[in-house]
């Protein structure tokens, strides 16, 4: 382990943080104080992603996940209501589960044996008439349940802030995006399930390096992925010669960076400039003929379903929801983080729900070979984001800020588009948003502070 | 009744010492508590501590009798014998998984004969050689040893619950896994090294395979099933150190013209949360 240099000096947080000039503190990234600042001010206080249904179908079934360093326990109880809690004994600390996910009727601590239904009621209390002398209040020790739970067409997100606005308001007009993610191809509301299991790893750096930069950060494409356009190993398979590039799409379209400066979120999405939704795309799909047909049916449904809406930007592209969980229509990365120096990276990856195991299969095996710390694609993501780290926490490092200027001052709105600004392609707006909103939480005392959002308000030096 | 050890029950239910194996209890199961009152249990967590129980008769607080409570294990003295009934055991194995796939291989030890050992000694070699091929970097040469239809297979290794070992690897079929490819993907892999433009091995790491423990099992026409261990050390820039521990299940088959090549491999790495950034070496 990296060890962690102290911070320097008394200067105010917001001072770190020079966003009309594109100037950022490395201290933000590598300070153990301001990190332990985060988990009070942000991860505490946040919607946060937990999961999806489909990872707990039945009555009893459990998955453990995760908000800020602190495990979850995600269950539906008998009733068929999904809870979220934290993965800790009432009577001393202890995990009370430790397998990654399963069926259960009850969730026992292995230290003294305290015992809590599927629905967080302590239901079991060893020696509780001779020892406790039936005293201990059951209902007042269940397990501690978060503030907030909502589904999400599907998805599951929670707050530990009771006073956090609705998550569809957090959303903000980002909710339909995030709506899109969770449609199948064919453009049926909630209609993904997640394979199983989410994968887990270490990543040496601070969660803010991959969760801001990722989807905020088109520049770094052609040259941290250089090898796998030489390689000719990427998602277009055989086609275009293997690059990362995106065929280009048979429709009047415009990809730009978005964001919601107000509320942090943002992607990178095309903007439409007529109404539907564009054609099937040959991809990796063509590899088999059975795979390949079923999406370009599900692309007719779509398109059919779409044919006279005039879409919101963020139909297909890519959705960072504040502040580290970047959702797409085939994989969903999350950045825990895990310490001022560790991420712990999860990633799971949504299938439609009701297609052929053919097809299931041919999806699984595409985003196994793509993502992740063995995909041949992001391996090399990881090798930059950590070493990123070490190399700003010295002393000398940390006299110079980061450059977060590319784009500054380019931004646009469109009337089409109330609370959304956008970029041209290559930017960084995504990222300024980011850390916009990243100091207005660590400034805020109360969500009071920061929503409603108050855009003047959140601007002032 | 009885309250000590039902004869036909032995120690699925009560051990020597008259302890009660609570985890075992079937539906049905009848009990004797410790306050003289008897019950029957309704579901069992089996979590070693607690059932739930439905009270049958009780002269110590009449009014439980037909609630359903949750029971403790030292609350439980004794069984009554209950008919019909089948203890809880856990599964030994899961589904049958297709033979097409990496899967776990049985190693039985045959007789030893000098063609055996030979044998042995030859897949020794080859494993050895493999692991060298890999160590110096001859990516080129190492492809060469990979047959045309591998299954190259590194599960995610789940915590499950005793008796649910079956999940405890993930399943090529329907989850998700570090490595589930064939050659094409293991050969863009190579080729991807061999640009000098991968990052997460540019520079190389310093790439050392340990293989130990290797078990050879029958040959069965040109193929034989073969277990060994890894112990895989990678360093690289100033300090980096990942290290990669764990097993592999191996079927090599014989080709006449160009000797041995590894039809299925699976590969059960011994982590949970993958504690390296990334895995860029082959195993």
């Amino acid at each position: 382990m990296v060890s962690i240099i102290s911070s320097r000096g008394d200067r105010s947080l917001r001072s770190l943080v020079n966003l009309d000039e594109g100037l950022i503190a490395r201290e933000i990234y590598v300070n153990e104080a301001i990190y332990h600042q985060e988990l009070e001010q942000i991860f505490a206080r946040a919607w946060l992603f937990l999961g999806h249904e489909s990872q707990v179908p039945n009555p009893g079934d459990f998955v453990i996940s995760r908000m800020g360093e602190e495990e979850i326990i995600v269950t539906r109880d008998r009733k068929n209501v999904i809870h979220a809690f934290l993965n800790t004994c009432r009577h001393r600390g202890m995990k009370v589960c430790r397998y990654d996910d399963g069926n259960t009727l009850v969730f026992t601590c292995p230290f003294h044996g305290w015992s809590y239904d599927t629905d967080g009621r302590l239901v079991g209390v060893p020696h509780h008439k001779q020892a406790y002398h039936e005293e201990l209040d059951k209902g007042k020790w269940g397990l501690y349940e978060v503030a907030q739970l909502a589904n999400y067409y599907g998805s599951l997100w929670a707050t530990w802030d009771p006073k956090a606005p609705s998550f569809e308001d957090y959303l903000g007009v980002y909710a339909p995006t995030i709506k899109w993610c969770f449609e199948s191809t064919g453009g049926e509301d909630n209609g993904v399930e997640l394979f199983n299991p989410a994968t887990k790893w270490y990543i040496p750096t601070n969660w803010k390096f991959p969760g801001f930069s990722f989807d905020g950060d088109s520049a770094h494409g052609a040259m941290t992925h250089r090898s796998v356009n030489v390689a000719a190993i990427g998602p277009q398979g055989e086609l275009q010669g293997g690059s990362r590039s995106g065929m280009k799409a048979p429709f009047p379209s415009t990809s730009y960076e978005m964001q919601l400066p107000e509320l942090g979120h943002g992607g990178h999405n095309f903007m439409f400039e007529q109404p539907g939704t564009p054609e099937y795309m040959d991809t990796w799909q063509t590899e088999s003929p059975e795979v390949d047909a079923y999406y370009r049916e599900q692309r007719e449904k779509k398109q059919a379903r779409y044919k006279d809406a005039y879409l919101q930007a963020g139909n297909g592209g890519t959705a960072l929801v504040w502040p580290n969980v970047n959702i797409q229509p085939h994989r969903i990365l999350i950045w825990h983080p895990h310490g001022v120096g560790v991420t712990e990276s999860w990633r799971q990856y949504p299938v439609d729900r009701n297609a052929p195991k053919v097809v299931k299969d041919a999806q699984r095996r595409y985003m196994m070979r793509y993502g992740g710390p063995t995909g041949l694609t992001e391996s090399d993501d990881m090798e930059n984001w950590n070493y990123a780290f070490p190399a700003s926490l010295g002393t000398i490092a940390q006299r110079i800020p980061y450059n977060f200027q590319m784009g500054l001052g380019h931004e646009f709105t469109d009337e089409r588009f109330p609370g959304m600004t956008f970029c041209y392609r290559i930017a960084e707006a995504n990222q300024r948003a980011r850390l916009r909103r990243w100091i207005e939480f660590m400034e805020a005392s109360s969500w009071d502070d920061i929503y409603p959002v108050h855009p003047k308000k959140n601007t002032e030096r | 009744m009885t309250t000590g050890r039902p004869d036909q029950k032995g120690e699925e239910l009560i051990n020597v010492n008259n302890t009660v194996i609570l985890t075992n209890l079937p539906i049905g199961q009848q009990m004797k508590l410790r306050d003289g009152s008897t019950a029957e249990v309704t579901a069992n967590p089996r979590d070693g501590g607690w059932v739930r129980a439905r009270f049958l008769e009780s002269t110590a607080n009449p009014a439980l009798v037909g609630n359903e409570e949750m029971v403790f294990a030292t609350d439980v003295v004794g069984l009554i014998d209950t008919a019909g009934l089948t203890p809880f055991a856990p599964a030994e194995t899961g589904p049958e998984r297709s033979a097409a796939l990496a899967r776990p291989v049985t190693i039985t030890t045959p007789e030893q004969t000098l063609e055996r050992l030979l044998l042995e000694r030859e897949i020794e070699r080859f494993l050895y050689r493999e692991a060298e091929l890999l160590d110096d970097r001859r990516f080129n040469d190492w492809i060469e040893l990979v047959a045309e239809d591998i299954h190259y297979h590194m599960p995610v290794r789940r915590n499950v619950k005793f008796g649910e070992q079956h999940r405890e690897n993930t399943d090529p079929e329907s989850e998700i896994s570090w490595f589930d490819e064939g050659k094409r993907t293991l050969a863009g892999r190579v080729r991807q090294i061999n640009t000098g433009l991968h990052w997460a091995e540019e520079p190389f790491s310093r790439v050392r395979h340990v293989i130990s423990n290797v078990q050879v099992g029958e040959l069965q026409g040109d193929e034989v099933p073969v277990r060994s261990n890894f112990f895989v050390w990678t360093n690289r820039l100033h300090d980096e150190v990942n290290v990669f521990v764990g097993t592999r299940h191996d079927v090599l088959r014989r080709d006449p013209d160009t000797g041995w090549k590894i039809a299925r491999r699976l590969i059960l790495l011994d982590q949970n949360v993958l504690l390296s950034k990334v895995i860029t070496t082959f195993f």
